[in-house]
């Protein structure tokens, strides 16, 4: 029980942690990632920075989250292997697809979605409303995003009326249900869902208006300060990807090389008999 | 709302307003769809883009001004950054796509004319959708048969937004209809 307790204070102390913060910096650090992975090609850095963030997302204890999309990711790499296995039966050119190759992209898209799950899980709107408040952007764009993270609550709370309306009159608002009849959830669901954005975007803009948001001196910049955790995060994340870059690992070809390797050993072996 | 004379970086609160809520109700609605049919649904998946279509046809005939289309690309990526932080690859190919489907509405009678609107929607959903495939292609060129099946996905993509157009119109013919849509 003590130990349960202690492991519930360490995932608060974590996610508390990861609360704290600087989205910007949380941002920059995604870009530096997605640049990185897109470029990187061999599987042992991509599943060094894998593990490394599937470790900071089950730091956070969110298992079932975590493990509802570990399986989407498998089940979506299994698929892509019986349709490559199958289409090598048709296509020569796809012989060369070897579990590797198949299994690169979802090593890519691994340290993403495990850092992009940890950040989702842990962005609040206030503070996000405050770093763009720091960023000095024009009032043509913070404007927006501004009234776009303080839409957010409002939808889920429409969603939710709607849903109790539907049931109300009758009609369920399972997924199936939505599915099968695609008319009737653009009619239900849908229609209603636009209104109410235009009337809140109606409100907003009166409100908007008569706190003068965005004219005159515009919103108040203060200067940003990297604070302990955001420079620790910000470094050891670094550090990783960095670390990626030098690892040792096998040589993996794209489907193009292999393409061109192919055609150069046919060149070869027609060319040595002569 | 009016057609606004305002010089192209001078915007009303109200139409700024009006783009960030549409920004955010479009990727909500997206995403929900999406999570809604576990992924690679064909049906969610022209749905989805059903959807994001005729809302932004929506938009445009609330906000028929020049530049419209790029902020809402801007804040799109924006909310993507915040989110996932894949926003910041995709904005060049967007924008790009946006200033392109902005030149075609004004060369055909600007956003007052509905097929221009269509026109301009159309063209900025084929190109986007050419930009994802690109970079479909950075992320899977080790594995030919996923990029011919992002490939496949992003065709069934379109045909949802090319259905979406026509949805677009009836939902702004009913909202003509409510006084939501004066234009």
């Amino acid at each position: 029980m003590l130990a349960s307790s202690a492991s519930n204070l360490n995932q608060n102390r974590f996610s508390a942690w990861m609360k704290q913060l600087d989205i910007r910096v949380k941002v920059l650090t995604m870009f530096c990632l997605s640049i990185s992975l897109i470029f990187l090609k061999n599987p042992y850095a991509l599943a060094w920075l894998g593990t490394l963030t599937m470790i900071a997302l089950l730091c956070m204890q969110r298992y079932r989250t975590t493990l509802t999309l570990y399986g989407f990711l498998l089940i979506g790499w299994l698929l892509s292997f019986a349709f490559s296995r199958l289409l090598a039966q048709y296509i020569p050119a796809m012989q060369n697809q070897g579990l590797i190759q198949t299994m690169i992209p979802f090593l890519r898209m691994w340290p993403l979605i495990n850092l992009s799950l940890a950040i989702a899980l842990t962005l609040e709107v206030g503070s996000a409303l405050k770093s763009l408040k720091q960023m000095r952007l024009p009032r043509i764009i913070y404007l927006p995003l501004m009234v776009a993270l303080r839409f957010i609550p409002g939808f889920i709370n429409d969603i939710k009326q709607l849903r109790d309306c539907l049931t109300i009159r009758g009609i369920p608002l399972t997924p199936w249900k939505l599915l099968i009849h695609p008319r009737r959830t653009l009619r239900l669901l849908f229609v209603p869902l636009v209104i109410r954005a235009l009337r809140l975007a109606d409100e907003l803009a009166i409100a908007a208006e008569l706190k003068q948001v965005g004219y005159g001196a515009g919103p108040q910049t203060a200067k940003a300060q990297l604070r302990w955790c955001d420079s620790t995060f910000l470094a050891v994340t670094m550090l990783a990807i960095v670390a990626a870059w030098q690892l040792p690992g096998a040589n993996v070809h794209n489907a193009g090389d292999i393409k061109q390797i192919q055609h150069q050993t046919q060149q070869s072996t027609a060319e040595e008999p002569s | 709302m009016k057609l606004s004379k305002l010089p192209i970086l001078q915007w009303k609160t109200e139409e700024l307003v009006l783009i960030g809520t549409f920004a955010a109700l479009i990727k909500l609605v997206t995403l929900t769809i999406s999570l809604m049919g576990g992924g690679m649904n064909p049906i969610t998946l022209v749905l989805k883009n059903v959807i994001a279509t005729a809302m932004l046809v929506v938009l445009i005939h609330k906000v028929p001004r020049t530049g419209v289309l790029m902020l809402y690309v801007v804040q799109q990526a924006v909310i993507m950054m915040m989110l996932m932080g894949s926003g910041m690859i995709i904005l060049p190919g967007y924008l790009l796509a946006a200033v392109m489907a902005e030149t075609l509405a004004y060369l055909s009678g600007g956003y007052r004319n509905t097929v221009a609107i269509l026109l301009s929607i159309g063209f900025f959903d084929i190109a986007s959708r050419c930009v994802a495939v690109g970079l479909s292609w950075l992320f899977l060129r080790e594995n030919i048969t996923m990029f011919y099946t992002s490939v496949a996905i992003v065709a069934a993509s379109y045909v949802g937004c090319l259905i979406g157009l026509g949805t677009g119109i009836k939902f702004v013919k009913e909202f003509r209809h409510a006084g939501f849509i004066r234009f």
